[in-house]
């Protein structure tokens, strides 16, 4: 038997090199752990039916000597990323009955180096939300608490990688969809720099905003994943290359920038600030700078921006090409019908919000102000960024919370206060698991950020490993 | 036909909202006595259900009469809170100029090359999607 609680993707590879036990023994021990938990979380929706033949697959690379990081490393992907031949529904009704034609390239990358995909997993449709409540397809539930959502967008994600479900997963951040389900399952996630790796096979939510990153249970876990899918790609006009950022130059004494007045305003659970605070006082032990700094609350420019782009990404889904086609009296019913079935309630919502921001009357007010606001911003964090190197906050305002609890969409909107920013700006941000809060005799897990300057993600690595050394 | 035609206009209360909007930073600007009233104006208005069919109309969304009322509602707060983008700072605000266009040839092979994934996507797959098809072509009702 293989102890899944304790493995990580960097121990499993000395063991596969070394026939400790085959991609085969692992795959099926995974298998094993889907069979016993997912009908209660419902992390997944689908098992591919090939898992023990990619296994076979990279057992046999690994016979005939190949080693490569991913070999054989079992994953979860989020049902966002395309996989060819593969069904894909960005946890939506109307893609339901959709193939991928195509690899992602972040699916193309693992694939060379033998990784086994697990299956897909849930998430918020069309990756709106920050619960995984809006997937057509039924909420994730909280492996610490299964009262409680997991996070999202990416809960399904987060949630597998928790329970043991998955190795390791991808997920997509475009607010916050990668760190907010990973601070509420425990788990440690990545959002790499804006453009870092590939979105080409990603069905598009905020294209100025989204970025695929990893969900691990160790920060070498996830650099392991973030070095194996990262790097420019031709078939990604917004992806950047190695020299696209000035290089960082080492330091002896790294000082972390905190934005109090942002932490210490109302909305912000006590015992959230507690473990923050403990937080702090470790890093200092560990020889880090603590500087007070200034950050606006980001909330209502990121909204609007993710409405405008939302409601134009999401105009591609018709039923005249794939996906759910409903037949009505002519072409214009067609469409009505489609769009009106096939979405669900908050991607509908946000659709009208974007035709609404970006309607003639009011373009500048909204999507035209924000636009000039991002810039403001991404100006002031180059600032930010000459003064210190790295910036710290907690996660999430809140815990995880109990299901359906949370019914006014704005109440949602505002969990992501401190990881819409790093999108807006298109900097890299990490977040890791920092402790617990007792809430109602359950441990939930709580979660720290870090977010540094484009291009840095080795400084968020760094960070993160001596916080998780001393946690 | 006709209910295309009419979708891509705004509504006539969509307009009229518009004007009072660019009445009042007109009025702003010119530092007009009476500015401060129209904005309060302006921060204070509500939606009616007639917007909401607007915008489901402009895209393509059949609606309930019960998902109305209760996009309305939820427009309306949410509308409210992101109005404060308007107080931000936003002085230098030039964008900086490092925006490239990235051209290719419009070919799935070619634009495969330089990754060597030459001929990577499935046509049959694609037109075994199509929800109606003849002879290897979409099928789709008449346009006009």
């Amino acid at each position: 038997m293989i102890d899944l609680t304790i493995l990580t993707i960097a121990t499993a590879r000395k063991k596969l090199d070394g026939k400790v036990f085959s991609a085969v023994d692992l795959a099926s021990a995974y298998l094993a752990e889907i069979k016993k938990k997912n009908s209660e979380l419902n992390a997944y929706l689908e098992i591919y039916d090939d898992v023990l033949d990619q296994a076979k697959a990279a057992d046999g690379r690994i016979a005939k000597g190949e080693s490569h990081p991913m070999l054989g490393i079992p994953l979860a992907i989020k049902d966002v990323i395309l996989i060819k031949g593969r069904k894909v529904s960005a946890g939506s009704k109307i893609l339901q009955n959709y193939t991928a034609t195509y690899n992602a390239t972040v699916i193309e990358k693992l694939r060379k180096q033998g990784a086994v995909f697990l299956g897909r997993t849930n998430m918020d449709e069309f990756a709106l939300g920050s619960s995984t409540e809006n997937s057509a397809y039924g909420v994730t539930k909280n492996p610490h608490d299964i009262s409680r959502v997991a996070g999202g967008t990416s809960g399904g994600s987060s949630a597998a990688v928790s329970s043991g479900m998955a190795l390791a997963a991808l997920g997509s951040d475009t607010g916050g969809s990668i760190r907010l389900p990973s601070a509420f399952c425990g788990v440690i996630g990545l959002k790499p720099t804006y453009g870092g790796v590939s979105r080409y096979g990603l069905i598009a939510a905020v294209s100025s905003f989204d970025v695929i990153g990893p969900i691990a249970k160790t920060t070498e876990d996830a650099q392991i994943i973030f070095n194996a899918i990262k790097g420019n790609d031709f078939l990604d006009s917004t992806s950047i290359n190695d020299d696209t950022y000035p290089k960082i130059k080492n330091k002896d004494k790294l000082s972390i920038g905190v934005p109090w007045d942002l932490i210490n305003q109302e909305g912000i659970e006590p015992e959230v600030k507690e473990n923050f605070e403990e937080a702090i006082k470790n890093l200092e032990n560990l020889g880090y700078h603590i500087k007070d700094i200034k950050l606006p609350n980001c909330i209502a420019l990121y909204y609007i921006i993710n409405f405008a782009e939302v409601s134009a990404n999401l105009a591609r889904f018709d039923g005249m090409r794939y996906g759910v086609h409903i037949n009505g009296k002519n072409l214009l019913e067609d469409y009505l019908l489609t769009k009106g079935k096939g979405f669900g309630k908050e991607s509908r919502r946000r659709i009208l919000l974007g035709t609404y921001v970006l309607s003639a009357g009011y373009y500048d007010a909204y999507y035209g102000k924000a636009q000039k606001a991002r810039i403001a911003l991404k100006k002031e964090f180059k600032e930010l960024f000459s003064e210190i190197d790295l910036i710290l906050t907690p996660t999430s305002p809140i815990p995880a919370w109990k299901i359906g609890e949370k019914s006014d969409p704005l109440s949602i909107y505002l969990v992501d206060i401190f990881t819409v920013t790093a999108n807006i700006v298109g900097v890299p941000a990490i977040s890791i698991p920092s402790g617990f809060a007792e809430v109602e005799g359950k441990k939930l897990p709580l979660g720290i950020q870090f977010m540094a300057s484009h291009g840095a993600e080795g400084l968020l690595f760094e960070v993160s490993k001596k916080f998780e050394a001393i946690s | 036909m006709r209910g295309l035609a009419q979708a891509d206009e705004p509504s006539s209360s969509l307009r009229e909202h518009a004007e009072i909007d660019c009445l009042s930073k007109s009025c702003a600007k010119k530092e007009f006595g009476h500015a401060r009233e129209f904005r309060i104006f302006c921060y204070t208005f509500k939606m009616d259900i007639k917007d909401v069919e607007n915008l489901a109309q402009l895209a393509r969304i059949e609606l309930t009469e019960e998902e109305k009322k209760d996009l309305l509602s939820d427009m309306d707060s949410i509308l409210g809170y992101v109005k404060q983008v308007e107080d931000l700072k936003v002085e230098n605000a030039e964008p900086e100029l490092n925006v490239y266009n990235v051209w290719r040839e419009d070919s799935p092979r070619l634009a495969q090359a330089g990754q060597d994934r030459t001929g990577e996507f499935s046509r049959d797959l694609i037109i075994k999607q199509f929800p109606d098809s003849q002879d290897g072509f979409l099928k789709v009702k008449k346009i006009l």
